[in-house]
């Protein structure tokens, strides 16, 4: 009962999210390489909403600081060449962190996923008398997911961005009992719209 | 929206459905991947060599807390030329993955998990196929329970038992011995004696008339690797050995991670296995490969096992110049024996 609860949850999260802006147009789209740089990686596609911002200015230095927070729903592929594909649906909650003349930025993000881990080849199950045999046998997994990066804005309208993001994130529950931990890196390019 | 929603659904479902090849990789030189599903565990078995050969050598790996392409290395490809091999997980291990409670983690279930794999493997590569299970340490644990489950040695034309632990109480006692034996005639000839000393000390100070608690079972094997190091007589691998592409379907961190958490599930369960007096339910051809100087599983079990078993066809061979894992520090007699008997039952 309550994998299904955690299915809904993954899959609506994101709808509800672009659902409760009034169907807006996000403020920015990005599309990320993600893995681990040697022995899985994919694609991260993602959209964000502006959820909340705000701007303080430091009375010694008169500095302004600019903290926004954006709801990130996000699509991801991955797996091992020959192994495993992944597809993940979920959304993120990310703080950004930036100078008001600056151009870098550091992020910090917290999501949760739902992951449907594809099988190898064809997967074969014996019900006692006959053996069967099926393609596309996925399992689902819950994923939640932190993250911190550092990014920085380009051109003259700051419009384009590029951030590297370091995740930690449990799959669970992996092989009956236990949380699988694992950490990936997400390379990210981001166009405000 | 719920178009939208619909198409990215159907472009999912579509690259992971075409993205699969359907027919079975009949050739010289196959390589591809099957999947168990049992008991809400799915187990990936990797399929590579000679598949039109008909004749498949299935790895059961070590541990537990193994993985199957851990076993991938010179000797293996070697027989991939004339045999297909199949390297495959365990529950637990390697990349398998799934739901499923912790009473499913047992070695009843997992021997429930080989028979679907042996059952796979002739649906899909044909029922005239021959299959030669191949298992080491652990895997020979594993192996014997399948071996004298019901009627399912049948499914196999011949079993090959590689430095097998079929009897771990037994194991532990004779290591024991195999310690003390070791340690006084290395002491003696002033070879390591520092290490030699503290593996007597320890040997000695274990009661084997009393059972052998878990913890002690789990510092009799630590050392038995350790003393194995020790010794000349032990040939060391001259082959490559392991598998770098394997990397690639696998990952490592995950099989860590996944063999850890189960080795110790599991530990009480196996500490305990002992299926010496039910070998003789055994009726195939057998196969025992061992190596003289392997404290992890001492020859004694080759012996006792090779004994045990029910078969008229079956032959023991030591390796003089091995330790725990002949097929590394031996590779080109083990593959010569591996040869002759499967040509031989195939």
């Amino acid at each position: 009962m309550y994998r299904n609860v955690l299915l809904w949850l993954c899959c609506m999260l994101p709808l509800a999210g672009i659902g409760q802006q009034g169907l807006t147009k996000p403020d920015f789209v990005s599309a990320s390489y993600y893995g681990d740089l040697l022995i899985f990686s994919g694609f991260k596609l993602s959209a964000g909403w502006e959820l909340a911002s705000k701007t303080k200015t430091r009375k010694r230095s008169g500095k302004a600081i600019g903290k926004s927070t954006y709801l990130v729903p996000g699509l991801m592929n991955f797996g091992i060449r020959q192994g495993q594909k992944n597809w993940q649906l979920g959304a993120d909650l990310e703080r950004i962190r930036i100078h008001s003349k600056g151009n870098a930025y550091r992020l910090l993000q917290a999501g949760l996923y739902g992951n449907w881990t594809f099988n190898s080849g064809p997967t074969y199950t014996y019900d006692g008398t006959d053996v069967g045999e099926s393609y596309g046998t996925s399992r689902f997994y819950v994923v939640p997911d932190l993250a911190f990066g550092f990014g920085r804005k380009f051109g003259s309208q700051k419009l384009v961005d590029l951030a590297a993001k370091f995740h930690a994130y449990g799959k669970m529950p992996y092989n009956s009992f236990f949380a699988l931990p694992g950490f990936a890196f997400e390379l990210r390019l981001k166009y405000a719209l | 929206m719920r178009k939208q929603f619909k198409i990215l659904a159907c472009l999912v479902l579509g690259i992971v459905m075409f993205g699969c090849n359907r027919t079975a990789d009949i050739s010289e030189n196959a390589q591809e991947t099957i999947t168990i599903r049992n008991q809400g565990a799915d187990i990936p078995a990797y399929v590579y060599g000679n598949t039109a050969s008909k004749t498949f050598i299935i790895i059961v790996h070590g541990g537990p807390g193994g993985n199957g392409l851990e076993y991938r290395g010179y000797y293996s490809k070697e027989l991939e030329k004339d045999y297909a091999v199949v390297y495959t997980d365990q529950r637990g291990q390697g990349s398998s993955h799934g739901h499923y409670s912790k009473d499913d983690l047992t070695i009843d279930v997992m021997v429930t998990d080989l028979e679907v794999l042996f059952r796979a493997l002739k649906d899909r590569y044909g029922a005239d196929a021959s299959l030669f299970m191949m298992g080491h340490s652990w895997g020979g644990t594993l192996g014997s329970a399948y071996m004298v489950k019901d009627d399912l040695q049948h499914l196999l034309s011949g079993w090959i038992e590689v430095d097998g632990a079929h009897d771990i109480p037994m194991l532990n006692r004779a290591a024991i011995g195999m310690y003390i034996e070791y340690a006084e005639k290395e002491i003696a000839a002033n070879r390591n004696t520092d290490k030699w000393q503290e593996i007597l000390d320890f040997a000695s100070s274990v009661d084997t008339s009393k059972e052998i608690p878990d913890s002690t079972g789990g510092r009799i094997n630590q050392y038995g690797h350790e003393a194995e190091g020790l010794l000349d007589e032990v040939w060391q691998s001259d082959s490559a050995s392991g598998d770098a592409a394997g990397i690639f379907r696998q990952n490592p961190l995950t099989s860590l991670i996944s063999g850890n958490f189960t080795s110790g599930q599991l530990n009480a369960e196996v500490e305990a296995t002992s299926l010496t007096d039910q070998l003789h339910k055994i009726e195939i051809p057998c196969l025992f490969l061992w190596g003289r100087h392997d404290f992890v599983v001492p020859p004694r079990l080759a012996t006792t096992g090779y004994q045990a078993v029910g078969s008229t066809d079956k032959k023991l061979v030591f390796f003089e110049h091995s330790g725990h894992s002949p097929m590394d520090n031996e590779a080109g007699k083990y593959i010569q024996e591996v040869q002759s008997f499967v040509e031989a039952y195939k």
